[in-house]
């Protein structure tokens, strides 16, 4: 399918995955690569799985982001997965979880740094891969976030009058006054700009992680008063994965349209990255269904 | 002649963006338009030496230039026109092809898709310096407006034209531009927007000093009224905004200019 970078599921972990990223119409138009990145790995002895997904948003401005973007999905789901398999089924304290993901984003960071440094030999250095990266960590119970510079993810827990909530996680204070800035793991300031959060909660069942190219689509802003989960655009996409259709290509093709589709190029023209994980019994929210 | 803008290579079919949204996902509801925006704002020379060819070729320019950034799937949502012309017997403000009322409460700028551009007719005086004065606060307007309304936006760019020198009401060349280096370097410190000079037709060395000036970095002369070429060119620096390009993208759309230049001068 043209544009996908990844597609992945895995149906053995608690936790349904599916994930793509799309070209932006600007890069199509100018023939660049997709900078956009996704992973995901399932760690940890059974009933006590924890699934880490990953996204990872190259800098539009530099020449090998797209090699970054990649780079910091291959460390995050492997440093993030390594510490977080042997992790206590239950947090202890508050603080552990947090502790644990500022260590691991700290590894990324400099693991990140030394490798982009062999690979940029004599010319350029780290920030000709400057990527972002936002990591969530699944676990039984809670959830952890790391994020560092634009993109953003939502959950899906509890219910209002029989229809599903969902929450948007805290994002990182943006550095400048314009969209476009944002903080790359090439930044010197990457370590004290990382917005780290742990949600404890048995009932999240569903989550969305992007880059900032669905922001407009994914999040809404109506009100004026900062932005909140589009719950039109996360029930659709998260019905898809709750009740899939008999052919799963089909179901990634069709996201596929849904991300290149005009309604939403015209809203930004970015690259775009939809990671949808859900679990438990599939559930009969939206329309449709029956 | 100018080159154009290097044209871009062709699109392949199947990764242009799809119609419509697949069925599956039709009871996504999106907010009219909540793109990150990015305003425009051209600051165009209307004083009588660009009467006949030269506003006759603005007003086409214009006209053709609203047709294609309407119509570009990047562009199109995300930017934001407004005009301020320097003619007559002072500064108009322009929402889309409406002029507006000294003093309206109400921003000129008009979503890229929507713009329709005005007649502008060419007579009277240069008031260059209080035109860069007017725009400064409109600019600084939209960008409150916009954080009120929770959008995000880019880097406003300013664009100014000019054929001519800076002159007072009475039409006498004036120094009262100068006034504006300050204000302009501290603007431009602060990043508060892109400021762009474009000397056009037969600007006089002094007329290009003043630009010079104004805009250290991103002033050019251009032979002859090429509006179409300038006008794509804010195109191009709009979306290269829109992907955070850094600082030597712009440079560079300019030097094509400077080049340019160099190259009638020999």
């Amino acid at each position: 399918m043209s544009g996908v970078v990844g597609t992945g599921r895995s149906q053995g972990a608690t936790w349904r995955v599916h994930g793509l990223s799309v070209r932006g119409y600007r890069h199509v138009q100018q023939g660049l690569p997709c900078q956009d990145a996704w992973g995901q790995v399932c760690v940890g002895p059974h009933g006590a799985r924890v699934t880490v997904l990953a996204v990872a948003d190259g800098a539009g401005s530099r020449p090998r982001s797209e090699e970054g973007a990649h780079l910091a999905i291959r460390l995050a789901t492997s440093v993030f997965g390594r510490r977080l398999a042997s992790f206590p089924t239950v947090p202890g304290e508050g603080d552990t979880l947090a502790r644990l993901q500022r260590d691991a984003f700290r590894e990324v960071v400099d693991t990140f740094l030394d490798d982009t440094r062999e690979l940029a030999g004599d010319r350029g250095g780290p920030e000709d891969f400057a990527t972002t990266l936002t990591v969530l960590a699944l676990g039984p119970g809670w959830v952890g976030h790391t994020s560092l510079g634009d993109g953003f993810a939502v959950l899906r827990a509890g219910e209002t009058d029989g229809a599903p909530q969902f929450h948007l996680l805290p994002q990182p204070e943006p550095p400048g006054e314009y969209g476009n800035e944002t903080t790359f793991l090439s930044s010197p300031d990457a370590a004290s700009r990382v917005r780290i959060d742990c949600v404890r909660d048995d009932g999240v069942d569903g989550v969305l992680l992007s880059t900032d190219g669905l922001a407009q689509a994914a999040l809404s802003t109506t009100d004026g008063r900062g932005p909140a989960p589009n719950r039109s655009f996360a029930a659709s996409v998260l019905r898809a994965l709750d009740r899939p259709g008999p052919d799963p290509q089909a179901d990634a093709e069709d996201l596929g349209a849904l991300l290149r589709s005009h309604r939403l190029t015209a809203l930004n023209a970015d690259d775009k990255t939809l990671v949808r994980a859900v679990r438990g019994a599939r559930r009969e929210w939206g329309r449709g269904l029956s | 002649m100018i080159s154009g803008i290097p044209k871009r290579p062709p699109v392949p079919p199947q990764d242009l963006p799809t119609q419509d949204m697949p069925a599956s996902f039709n009871d996504i509801e999106i907010e009219n338009n909540n793109a990150q925006r990015l305003p425009l704002l051209l600051l165009l020379d209307t004083s009588s030496s660009m009467a006949g060819e030269p506003i006759r070729l603005l007003n086409e320019a214009l006209a053709s230039w609203g047709h294609e950034i309407r119509d570009d799937p990047a562009l199109g949502n995300s930017v934001e026109i407004a005009l301020v012309t320097f003619g007559g017997a002072g500064i108009a403000i322009w929402q889309g092809p409406h002029e507006l009322a000294p003093g309206a409460p109400v921003s000129p700028f008009v979503p890229a898709q929507l713009f329709q551009p005005p007649r502008l007719a060419a007579c009277g005086v240069t008031l260059l310096t209080e035109a860069v004065e007017t725009a400064i606060p409109l600019v600084a307007a939209r960008k409150t407006e916009l954080r009120r309304k929770g959008l995000q936006y880019y880097r406003p760019q300013v664009c100014l034209v000019t054929d001519g020198l800076p002159t007072d009401t009475a039409g006498r060349v004036t120094s009262a531009w100068r006034r504006l280096i300050p204000v302009l370097a501290a603007e431009q410190q602060a990043k508060r927007f892109r400021f762009y000079a474009f000397g056009i037709g037969g600007i006089s060395e002094y007329g290009q000093q003043v630009l010079r000036e104004l805009a250290p970095t991103y002033h050019a002369t251009l032979q002859g009224f090429p509006f179409r070429d300038l006008l794509q060119t804010m195109s191009a620096s709009a979306g290269a905004e829109q992907r955070g390009a850094e600082e030597e993208t712009f440079e560079q759309l300019f030097a094509r200019f400077k080049t340019q230049r160099s190259a009638w001068d020999a």
